[in-house]
């Protein structure tokens, strides 16, 4: 039985997998598709100067010639079908604006910055939310149970930039002066060290909140549910009642969620390099659509494309493990 | 937003002399870094990529890469300044004005130790102007070489042996390895700035065309340049560069780090950290406050910029189609309350050539000027009805959003006229709607700010032919009086004609002319030895001369 149900989940999630990278193209043709004809319809061209400073204005002469160059001039369906035969074959353009630069090679460059933030962010927010929620709840109406929903309510009602800001004014700022200058954190940019804390603490602030709240509500309800009081009339121990009976069943709608909380953690991250500095992806991204730079924005639309489908794949993977409904029988 | 609240003039009163010590020091610092920062990565290093001379973020390259001249160290009068040898040593002009000849230094050489000749720079300024290097910097270039407006015009669909043939054509010569002869196509007294200018610095054919013209400039190791440093290091977040050793003088300064971010407020926190030796001050809230903190006392530095801030006009477009109403709008807004208002603007301003420079004239300042009855007479002369004046929008980018509100309320205020104003953030559509010709009212940081100090550089900004002009305006007048006067090589005829072409300018008020901007800089004790110039960067006072900067032990 047991070797069975085994194999049996193995091939439910070999076909889970491939039937969700069979839908990857599709779905990643439809993002390039409303990509493109968004940034083509907003206003202005990668020509342009912008608005960083005194303009230099290209001579039309200079601006024909670069439209001839990148094939601008082509009608945007033919522009289109380019785009995706290249891309079909991995090859994703140079940007506009950075000469001679491969969108893969900024895509590259910057998207460990990122990952690193996120996967850091993720490791403090499942452990923090998870273990405050569950705490909140097994010690219901208790001075912890208050402060976790406090915490939880002050946490998602802040805005991320302003936690940044105020980190940066504290711990920063403020130590340097109280330490005079002996102890402090950097204010900004990239480093496998104290450079990570603020911008880890600011990602993580909201999500920690909302993902503390959901486990709490969601622990309470199951400890009210029928089997529970169930296991514990059978005689259970509290801590095999609540390992297995509770959690695991409390979980389902925590899982659920880690698919939305990767695409909040990447609006979220473009918000916290700005704040701190961090060359990561949200700030080529952001500088790419300022400056209309088409292929880097399509570039760095696909592959986060590619991160939220992962996501999602690897939650759908979760289920199987944790919610019985969708276990091989 | 910044604030009349504070109630002060602004800063301009304050701290503007005593600039700390900035003399050589006894003890030196062990590491002879300079640590500033730029706006953002420079998007190429290749110096025909670059646009805007003293922007920051564009002129990095005055560290890595060295023009003809340069101009002159220490005179802080722009009237006065003169230009200087660089990679040349000296210079001479034919008697007709239309011929320069350089004579480069024997020992100006590349970073890789080769020696600088006449043929890099030959190659350099034509591929500056061949159209298919599409340079943002190519104008000056183009304008002044003979056969410069003729390779610079031919289009994408031309064949590339006509291309050659026009550039082939050029008055670009190298008479030997150390004499670099230009000739004009028409005189100009100006062209010795443009030798000034790094998009002008010699190129390498060899290495361009080893490692591709799209390439060469991406790598420190192929980056072949012939500035007083090097690039060393191009991160996601700095640029570093280092002394090159085989400049033709001494440098003492051993590291030129800068720092990439738009926002001031991190550059600011790390200022105050001491990890950065040059901020341009915090955001706009605590900006005046930081000028009269003590603790800042000796580091504020601070002079007019060669820059003026306007408002324009759609000229083609009713109401603003005609002078009178354009006139009658200028002579609605008070200046001085704006410079006010503006937290990082300078002195109030209504000419279009910055004090301190050839061809400032205070004695048209009137035209423009402040005067609320002449304003009503002049609205109600034009004819304009009141439906006409019904619905006009101010476009602004949002960084711009509290100058167009304060214009908003004067001309409601002196005018009676009430209007929108449309904010945006995106600077792209900005920018596209204003050369649509979608905009009534146009605020912009900058109108135009000194790529040198010669009125031709202002006055070119609205010749009808200029990518600059975006006023839809027109002028035959003005541009045959500022041709006549680019052109001229009598000094007090050329600057008549200027003056002439200047007055008419003010009259049609394509343009309300605003204030002339301020530089503010914070600036750590320990940086010595800064050698300042009216048309230094944005980002270092003293960038011209940063190999003589010095760090002082600290």
């Amino acid at each position: 039985m047991h070797l069975l149900a085994g194999s049996g989940r193995g091939r439910q999630i070999g076909s889970l997998v491939l039937r969700r990278l069979v839908w990857v193209v599709p779905i990643l043709a439809f993002v390039i598709v409303v990509t493109f004809a968004l940034m083509h319809l907003a206003p202005g061209n990668p020509w342009d100067a912008t608005a960083h400073g005194p303009t230099v204005e290209l001579s039309p002469t200079a601006i024909r010639h670069l439209d001839a160059k990148y094939g601008l001039n082509d009608p945007w369906p033919v522009q289109l079908v380019h785009y995706m035969a290249n891309a079909a074959r991995f090859d994703f353009g140079v940007s506009y604006r950075y000469e001679g630069q491969a969108v893969s090679h900024l895509v590259v460059q910057s998207l460990p910055h990122t990952f690193v933030l996120g996967v850091l962010a993720l490791g403090v927010i499942l452990p923090l939310g998870l273990g405050l929620g569950t705490a909140a709840a097994l010690r219901h109406n208790s001075w912890l149970d208050y402060a976790v929903t406090g915490l939880a309510t002050v946490g998602a009602s802040v805005p991320n930039f302003v936690v940044g800001i105020l980190l940066v004014l504290g711990l920063s700022v403020g130590l340097n002066r109280a330490t005079g200058g002996a102890f402090y954190l950097p204010a900004a940019g990239f480093g496998f060290d104290s450079h990570l804390v603020m911008p880890v603490i600011t990602l993580s602030m909201l999500p920690v909140a909302f993902i503390a709240r959901l486990t709490r509500s969601s622990t309470l309800e199951a400890l009210g549910r029928d089997h529970v009081q169930a296991a514990r009339a059978k005689g259970l121990r509290e801590r095999t009642v609540i390992v297995r009976h509770v959690l695991k069943n409390s979980l389902v709608p925590v899982v659920t969620t880690i698919g939305p909380l990767v695409t909040f953690l990447i609006t979220g991250t473009i918000v916290v390099e700005y704040v701190f500095q961090i060359p990561g992806l949200g700030g080529t991204f952001v500088q790419a659509i300022s400056q209309r730079d088409y292929p880097v924005i399509l570039g760095a639309t696909i592959t986060y494309a590619v991160v939220v489908v992962m996501a999602n794949l690897v939650v759908d993977i979760a289920y199987l493990f944790i919610d019985p409904r969708v276990r091989p029988s | 937003m910044a604030t009349a609240a504070c109630g002060s003039s602004g800063g301009q009163s304050k701290a503007a002399t005593g600039f700390g010590d900035r003399s050589v020091p006894k003890d030196l610092a062990a590491d002879q870094t300079l640590r500033t920062f730029s706006f953002s990565k420079p998007t190429s290093f290749d110096p025909a990529r670059q646009g805007q001379e003293t922007f920051a973020g564009n002129a990095l390259r005055r560290q890595y890469a060295e023009a003809l001249l340069k101009p002159q160290p220490g005179v802080l009068k722009a009237a006065d300044l003169n230009v200087a040898g660089a990679a040349a040593e000296s210079w001479s002009v034919s008697g007709d004005g239309l011929s320069y000849t350089f004579k480069l230094r024997k020992n100006a050489k590349f970073n890789d130790g080769q020696p600088v000749r006449a043929q890099d720079f030959v190659y350099g300024w034509r591929r500056l102007i061949d159209p298919r290097t599409a340079s943002p910097s190519e104008g000056p270039f183009a304008r002044s070489v003979k056969g410069g407006m003729e390779a610079a015009a031919l289009g994408p669909r031309t064949d590339p042996a006509t291309v050659e043939a026009a550039l082939d054509h050029l008055g670009l010569r190298a008479v030997d390895d150390q004499t670099f002869e230009v000739t004009l196509g028409q005189p100009g007294s100006y062209f010795k700035w443009v030798a000034t200018l790094t998009a002008g610095a010699p190129i390498r054919r060899d290495v361009v065309e080893r490692y591709g013209a799209d390439q060469w400039a991406n790598k420190p190791e192929t980056l072949v340049t012939n500035g007083p440093f090097k690039v060393a290091d191009v991160s996601q977040t700095q640029t570093t560069m280092v002394a090159n050793p085989f400049y033709w003088d001494k440098v003492g300064l051993k590291r030129f780090v800068a720092g990439y971010g738009l926002d001031p407020t991190p550059r600011w926190t790390q200022y105050l950290n001491d990890q950065l030796d040059v901020s341009n001050g915090p955001g706009s809230e605590s900006y005046k406050q930081a000028l009269d903190d003590p603790r800042f006392k000796g580091q504020i530095i601070q002079y007019p910029e060669l820059s003026i801030q306007w408002m324009q006009f759609n000229t083609a477009k009713p109401p603003f189609d005609k002078p009178a109403t354009r006139e009658a709008f200028t002579k609605a807004i008070d200046r001085n309350a704006y410079n006010q208002v503006a937290a990082d603007t300078g002195q109030p301003f209504d000419t279009l050539v910055p004090q301190g420079m050839p061809g400032y004239n205070p004695g048209l300042g009137g035209i423009e000027a402040f005067d609320v009855n002449q304003a009503k007479a002049l609205l109600q002369s034009s004819g304009v009805s009141a439906a006409q004046l019904g619905g006009l929008h101010i476009l602004t980018g949002s960084a711009q959003e509290s100058n167009a509100l304060f214009i908003k309320d004067q001309l409601q205020k002196n005018l009676g006229v009430s209007v929108t104003v449309d904010s945006i953030g995106d600077s792209a559509t900005v920018n596209s709607r204003t050369k649509k010709g979608d905009y009534n009212m146009l605020t912009t940081f900058i109108g135009h700010a000194a790529n040198y100090p010669d009125p031709q550089d202002f006055f070119d900004v609205f010749l009808s032919t200029s990518p600059d002009n975006t006023t839809g305006w027109k002028n035959p007048d003005y541009d045959r009086l500022v041709t006549e006067a680019d052109t001229s090589t009598d000094a007090s005829k050329r600057s008549g004609l200027y003056d002439q072409a200047h007055k008419l300018l003010l009259e049609q008020a394509p343009v309300a002319f605003l204030v002339q901007l301020r530089r503010v800089f914070w600036v750590k004790p320990w940086v010595r030895a800064i050698t300042r110039t009216p048309v230094d960067a944005a980002y270092m006072p003293g960038d011209l001369y940063s190999k003589d900067i010095v760090i002082a032990k600290h």
